[in-house]
């Protein structure tokens, strides 16, 4: 019986600590990872989510219009507020995205990579380079 | 009379039933449970770190775009579907995935490749088993306890039951629904009501275990299938979790905005 007790306090007390693992989602499918791509917009959504944490930006065609990407974190929710990202800290801001293209032709998305405020220069990044949260 | 003798013959099968269910909740003794308190814990099959182990690289299958497939959760290439499952193969894409497009949780036994936590409880035990974006927990019964499924009475995850061989933990799950990501979420290989997952684990010391995992499903595969991972005991030092939901709007979005081709023109 002392055995069953000990066993239920390990268990209660390890319940709180679990290490967070890789997602099951193969980067390399919707990505081309051998490749950049390096874009400057404006952040219209920035939302801490899983799988990925996922950003909109606004960037400019060629006759000016606004053309949305999507910017896909390699990282989750817990990570993200691990990381200590705040959506209004970039919601609204220009910025640089550099990251690794969609395969997808004339696709506008990419797996970042990193962010940079231009008004400030803060430098964020959302997975896959150093200083980063871990992939997933 | 016959009404008397009808009441009497139902309370003395409600008797029996209930004398039969109290003998297999004590069907667990303590020696046995005992036997449970070096599995108990956090185990960490050290997959994500950079000398973690190769979980399979897919077997050199290539996607509908041509891209090589990365890290699937057992090593692919010796996987012997049969020819319904090269046939599933062939018929699959992933935009009908429902792992990506619609978050399903990923399913026995793909999630084993994740991290590992084990608690117990007289009768059953509680494996949990955190995957971005899902925190998956089952009721694994121990010994006969818990329920009995109705006839063709199925489940995403299937029904666990557990028991000692030796001093080896067994499980074993079956009544799974069918599945298309339910062998492997990232070559897409479906899994039938047929599955059956056996899963063996054996302490090699306090600190180190090995998990032999059966695959079983005759309608994809030409035989069981057997693969093992490693986990170390990663004690109460590793990261806090947290609970994690799959957002689907984000999930949808991704393959809209990235997924590089459509296999099927006339599908969505």
């Amino acid at each position: 019986m002392k055995l069953r007790s000990l066993a239920a306090a390990v268990a209660v007390a390890a319940a709180f600590f679990t290490v967070p693992a890789d997602a099951h989602h193969s980067f390399n499918t919707f990505f081309d990872m051998s490749k950049t791509v390096k874009i400057e917009g404006v952040v219209t959504s920035f939302r801490l989510v899983s799988p990925h944490s996922e950003m909109m930006v606004d960037v400019p065609d060629a006759s000016g219009k606004p053309v949305a990407w999507r910017i896909t974190a390699r990282t989750g929710a817990v990570n993200a507020r691990r990381e200590g990202w705040k959506p209004e800290d970039f919601i609204g801001k220009r910025v640089t995205v550099e990251g690794n293209p969609t395969r997808r032709e004339g696709g506008t998305a990419m797996a970042a990579g990193v962010v940079t405020l231009l008004d400030g220069g803060r430098v964020v990044c959302l997975g896959g380079c150093p200083g980063g949260p871990p992939v997933q | 009379m016959t009404g008397t003798r009808h009441a009497t013959c139902v309370t003395a099968l409600a008797f029996a039933a209930l004398m039969l269910a109290a003998s297999q909740a004590a069907a667990q003794t303590d020696e046995e449970f005992d036997k449970i308190f070096p599995f108990l814990g956090q185990w960490d099959p050290g997959i994500s770190g950079p000398d973690g182990q190769d979980r399979g690289n897919c077997g050199g299958r290539v996607g509908e775009n041509g891209e090589k497939l990365v890290n699937c959760t057992m090593p692919v290439g010796r996987l012997p579907l049969n020819s319904r499952g090269e046939a599933w193969m062939k018929y699959v894409d992933q935009l009908q995935s429902p792992t990506q497009a619609d978050c399903a949780q990923i399913a026995f036994p793909a999630v084993l490749a994740e991290n590992l936590f084990i608690s117990a409880y007289p009768g059953r035990l509680i494996t949990e088993h955190p995957s971005n974006p899902w925190h998956l927990t089952r009721t694994v019964w121990m010994n006969q306890a818990g329920p009995t499924p109705l006839p063709g009475e199925l489940f995403q995850h299937g029904l666990s039951r557990g028991r000692f061989d030796g001093n080896d933990l067994i499980i074993e799950t079956d009544h799974f629904t069918f599945d298309p990501d339910g062998l492997e979420d990232h070559m897409h290989m479906a899994s039938s009501v047929r599955k059956k997952v056996t899963e063996r684990y054996r302490l090699i010391d306090d600190n180190s275990m090995r998990l032999i995992i059966t695959l079983d499903d005759p309608t994809f595969l030409t035989r069981p299938f057997v693969y093992a991972f490693m986990f170390n005991k990663a004690g109460a030092n590793g990261p806090r979790q947290g609970w994690r939901q799959c957002d689907a709007d984000s999930a949808r979005r991704e393959q809209e905005f990235a997924y590089p081709v459509k296999k099927y023109p006339d599908a969505r």
